[in-house]
């Protein structure tokens, strides 16, 4: 299971003077779910449209299966499913007829295009709206409807482009786990989202874009390795002195305390135990403290660490 | 193929609005169209005309007096005449109450009002009449004391009923209504505006026009085997909208249009056709959104109309006179002459060369149409 | 006026299609009026008829009979005596009469034989060929008169001729009762055509962006602010109008560049344009009224064609006002293009009309009612609106 579902070696593409995607390169592995993630206007959506050859490139290769994918190749094509950012279904068709129309244009059996048509409406929950037109669903199911369009006919390979965007915790949660579904059937996933718990969650390996450069690339775990912090722990303190900022930087691993509205910001670079030797240092000092809190870095301080700005702004 | 069609179809018909006003169109059209020329040409038609007579108290005036009794009172005659005095016959004209003033004499002498040009007319018709009367007056007066003896053989061709001249017809309908051609021109009109069912379809198979299309262009399914069907499918469904229209004007508004029914048909549907493939042409041209290819089309479509005739009705054949290749090539003026030729003509040699244009416009927009769409990766979506 | 500024803004937007709306109608609009300038003349000849003559005998006495005809009508010659074309000419009215002279005409006339000389085609209820019918038949009851005599057939022709000459010498006498322009000026045709032309442009141009105030979702946006229903009404009124009389300008600066004024008073151009002004008020306040629907684009292009040609047809615009028949000007008073070509006619002396200035203000009064009545729609729809979008 371990071949190249999309491989993008050296991509370029510029609008005008702007360069969207700069020599980007991906290696994407079948059967994985594959995140790309990134701020508003990083190139992500840009870097997907030319993945599906719908965008012309100013330079770089794209492979998908192992073939240069072209915008005649209709071999390659027949094995993608894609969920667009915008919501792109007929307001003239109902919900069945606008799953059918589209797995229509994959599927010609027609035996099996309604059993598939049916699965995508049972797995997208949208059994209560086949009759509906699009104008009359509510936001999270319109995109339901549109994720349903896009893989009712049972592709190797998905790519959904921010298919969570303005969408409820609920029907997002359900839109996540039917998504990890498709995977554990066997699709192979490209998922590009500015939410990184969403990208954290579901994702095998990640890949972080940054002004069309791809700035880290990885599993979760690897991805956090990349950086130096790998605990934060925070303490609501009326107040400490300067000396007792030197003294905690001596501790192991510390690497920066700072004191800023009554809160005291520790950085540790590993190891273990660490919020107990704090603790004991300021028991020590007699000092009385309110909330304690310790987190293990996210994706976002990742970002925040290479690029030196927050991922959401 | 089918099912493409289909789902075109339900997309089409479920966009009520618009199947509303194609279908409405040329049926509101129509009618003002029907109205504004179901009486023209009335004030052509012959009536009698009101004249009022002047008499110069001299030799003159009892052949006139006869002939005009005659001529307005017989079968046939056509002049409803007064006897009055010159300023009772002023103030009748200056009321418009006559056409015109006759005023006896040597020679009789018309006169009319310049304020009266909608009765032009029959001031035209009282000249011809008071040209006979003074020319069979001279001719006698300058013959008589020469051929005393042939007086009768003159009096008798004077008065000879005799046809000179007879009446053969050119067309296959003479008297049809020359007004006939603006619901000609209609009809081509409404063919020519299907154009924005082709923009639709080339927005909907061109990513960089809709997220739809981009979702479509994505689909392993080949260019040509979604769009060959997609435009049958909008031709199809034009052309069953613009039968009601036509249907209205033949049977409703009693506009000639039947015989040769199925020629006039198939002139009809090729009509849509190259309509639609003209606005499927323009559709994949450029990068404007879909408001402005259809005001562009629109922008297109009108004055090809206009040069067939649509608002000025004798363009067409002005065009015809001086510059024909014009009309050999603009589509509204192919259908408007198919539709004629149908109505008017025992050869059909024309529509046949029209037809075959036609095809070749259809034929034309169609590929260089598709040939744009094909392959084709998008700098900018 | 933050309405008006934004309309302004969405205007920017849509210039493109706008400037192809405009180029092309004043196309159009310089188009027609070239060709019908000068098609109405004020002399009163006894209607000249165009007509051809397919002359298969090719004689003097042939050649007599044309050369009389072509003295009084129109000959139209066509080249090689193609007969469809001569055909076309007849439908579309462009010739009114074919005349056959058939082989062994001149025999004929030689041996006293006057019966179907000759043939001819014309339409049986068109009255120019009626009348040309009576000139053919003078011509031949003249010359069978000189043949009766027993002159020879050179004489007889001759003298026929000179008698018809004669005949025709004693002119009609032109009595004008009243005053009026000339009718053949331009102006006259350019304004004419305006009605026609103001319709297409206003609600082909303007409407995609009175649309986009009517989208829902900003119209249930704008209505949620502070702004009163009416406040915004008028902003978007007032910027439709501001619009509209830019549209205008272009078009009267373009008639000027193309010599449209030249021919007539000063007096007379100012009172057109005046109507003309209060005819664009009456179509910009339609216009915001039609707008107000949230339609189509392909919808108002097929409603801009219905209200454009239909009134143009029905009005006066493309077919002569005097030419519609008593029952289809009652209908036609309904619209205000009737009123704009009435003050028109009246202006440029169409048809022998001459000028009154009662009937002037009168004409311009009504189109100011149509305006009123379609600006109260307008404002009525507006606030219903909201009250629907609160409801």
């Amino acid at each position: 299971m371990n071949e190249t579902a999309v491989k993008v070696k050296e991509l370029v593409k510029r609008y005008r003077e702007l360069l969207a995607v700069d020599h980007l390169n991906l290696e994407i592995k079948q059967g994985e779910i594959f995140g790309l993630l990134g701020p508003n206007g990083s190139g992500k959506t840009t870097t997907i449209n030319c993945i599906l050859s719908l965008l012309s490139y100013d330079n770089g290769e794209i492979e998908i299966f192992e073939k240069p994918m072209k915008a005649d190749a209709y071999d390659i094509k027949a094995k993608i499913g894609v969920v667009m950012q915008n919501v792109a279904v007929f307001e003239e068709l109902t919900v069945q007829e606008n799953i059918d129309y589209f797995c229509g244009l994959y599927i010609n059996d027609k035996q099996l295009r309604k059993q598939y048509v049916e699965e995508a409406i049972q797995f997208t929950g949208l059994e209560d709206f086949r009759k509906f037109y699009p104008k009359k669903l509510s936001g999270g199911l319109l995109r339901r409807l549109n994720i349903a369009c896009g893989i009712a006919h049972k592709p190797k390979l998905i790519i959904l482009d921010e298919p969570t965007v303005a969408v409820d915790p609920q029907s997002r949660n359900r839109i996540l786990e039917g998504i990890m579904e498709l995977n554990r059937q066997g699709a192979t996933i490209i998922y590009t989202s500015h939410y990184m718990e969403e990208v954290e969650q579901i994702c095998s390996r990640i890949a972080i874009i940054d002004n069309g450069k791809c700035i880290a690339q990885g599993t979760a775990e690897e991805l956090k390795k990349l950086i130096k912090k790998r605990e934060i722990i925070t303490i609501d303190i009326l107040s400490v002195t300067a000396d007792d900022i030197e003294a905690l930087k001596a501790l192991p691993h510390v690497y920066s305390v700072t004191f800023e509205d009554s809160k005291l910001t520790i950085l540790c670079d590993g190891g273990s135990h660490n919020l107990v030797r704090v603790l004991d240092y300021l028991q020590g000092k007699e000092y009385s403290f309110g909330h304690i809190h310790s987190a293990l870095p996210t994706l976002n301080d990742v970002f925040l660490e290479i690029t030196g700005k927050e991922l959401r702004d | 193929m089918l099912r493409t069609m289909i789902f075109s179809w339900k997309t089409l018909f479920r966009d009520k609005a618009n199947t509303f006003w194609i279908l409405l169109f040329p049926i509101i059209l129509g009618s003002f169209f029907k109205i504004a020329f179901g009486n023209l040409g009335a004030t052509e038609n012959i009536s009698t005309i009101p004249v009022a007579i002047v008499k110069s108290d001299s030799v003159y005036d009892e052949q006139l007096d006869n002939v005009i009794t005659q001529l307005s009172t017989e079968k046939g005659g056509f002049l409803e005449a007064s006897y009055c005095t010159e300023e009772e016959a002023k103030e009748q004209l200056k009321e418009k109450e006559i056409v015109g003033i006759l005023h006896s004499g040597e020679m009789v002498r018309l006169s009319v009002s310049e304020n009266m040009k909608e009765q032009s007319m029959q001031q035209s018709i009282l000249k011809t009449f008071v040209d006979r009367y003074n020319m069979q007056v001279n001719a006698l007066t300058e013959l008589l004391p020469d051929h005393m003896e042939q007086y009768q053989e003159m009096i008798d061709a004077l008065s000879a009923e005799i046809t000179y001249n007879a009446n053969e017809s050119l067309g296959r309908h003479p008297d049809q209504s020359p007004y006939t051609q603006y619901f000609f021109n209609l009809l081509a009109m409404q063919c020519l505006f299907t154009a924005v069912g082709g923009v639709l379809v080339a927005c909907h198979n061109q990513a960089n026009l809709s997220e739809l299309a981009k979702r479509i262009t994505v689909a392993p399914t080949h260019k040509l085997i979604r769009i060959v069907p997609e435009l049958l499918a909008v031709t199809i469904y034009e052309f069953v909208l613009n039968a009601v229209g036509f249907a209205y004007m033949a049977f409703i508004l009693k506009i000639q249009l039947l015989d040769r029914l199925p020629f006039t048909v198939l002139t009809m549907f090729l009509g849509c056709f190259v309509g639609v493939s003209l606005g499927f042409f323009i559709g994949c041209f450029g990068h404007f959104d879909q408001t402005a290819k259809q005001g562009l089309v629109f922008a297109v479509t009108m004055p090809l109309c206009f040069l067939s005739g649509l608002m000025i009705g004798n363009m067409n054949i002005l065009i015809e006179n001086h510059l024909p290749i014009v009309n050999r090539l603009n589509p509204a003026a192919l259908l408007t002459d198919s539709f004629y030729r149908l109505s008017q003509y025992e050869d059909l040699s024309r529509f046949y060369t029209n037809i075959l244009t036609i095809i070749g416009f259809i034929i034309l927009f169609c590929v260089t149409g598709f040939l744009m769409t094909r392959r084709k990766t998008y700098a900018q979506l | 006026m933050l309405n008006f500024k934004t309309f302004f803004q969405i205007a920017k937007k849509h210039i493109g299609t706008c400037f192809i709306y405009v180029i092309i109608f004043l196309i159009l609009m310089v188009v027609m009026t070239n060709i019908n300038k000068g098609s109405s003349t004020s002399k009163f000849e006894a209607k000249s008829v165009k007509f051809t003559v397919i002359d298969e005998d090719d004689t003097v006495a042939s050649h007599a009979l044309t050369d009389y005809l072509a003295t009084k009508h129109k000959y139209i010659s066509f080249e090689g005596k193609d007969i469809s074309k001569i055909q076309d000419n007849m439908y579309y009215e462009e010739i009114s009469y074919v005349l056959t002279i058939p082989k062994g005409y001149e025999e004929e006339l030689k041996n006293g034989n006057f019966k179907n000389l000759v043939t001819h085609s014309m339409r049986t209820d068109s009255a120019a060929g009626y009348f040309f019918n009576q000139d053919v038949d003078s011509y031949f009851r003249a010359l069978s008169v000189y043949q009766a005599s027993s002159e020879s057939l050179e004489d007889s022709l001759s003298k026929a001729a000179n008698v018809m000459e004669k005949v025709n010498a004693n002119e009609v006498e032109m009595i004008t009762f009243e005053k009026t322009n000339n009718g053949n000026s331009p102006s006259g045709y350019f304004f004419q055509y305006f009605a026609y032309i103001l319709i297409s442009v206003l609600l082909l141009s303007m409407s995609p962006i009175l649309m986009t105030f009517h989208n829902r979702d900003l119209a249930a946006r704008i209505s949620c602010s502070y702004l009163k229903p009416r406040r915004k009404a008028a902003g978007i009124g007032l910027g439709a109008i501001c619009y509209s009389i830019l549209v205008w300008l272009i078009i009267l600066i373009a008639g000027g560049f193309g010599g449209m004024y030249r021919y007539d008073p000063i007096e007379t151009i100012a009172l057109m344009t005046a109507n003309s002004f209060v005819y664009l008020i009456v179509i910009v306040t339609m216009t915001l009224c039609i707008a107000s629907f949230s339609l189509s684009e392909h919808a108002l292009q097929l409603i801009a064609n219905v209200i454009g040609l239909g009134s143009s047809f029905l009005c006066g615009v493309f077919v002569p006002q005097w030419m519609l028949a008593e029952n289809v000007t009652r209908i036609s008073r309904f619209f205000p293009a009737y009123w704009f070509i009435r003050n028109n006619n009246i202006l440029a002396g169409f048809n022998g009309e001459a000028f009154n200035p009662d009937e002037y203000l009168l004409n311009l009064g009504v189109q100011l009612l149509f305006a009123l009545a379609f600006m109260t729609i307008y404002f009525v729809m507006h606030v219903q609106k909201k009250a629907k979008a609160v409801a």
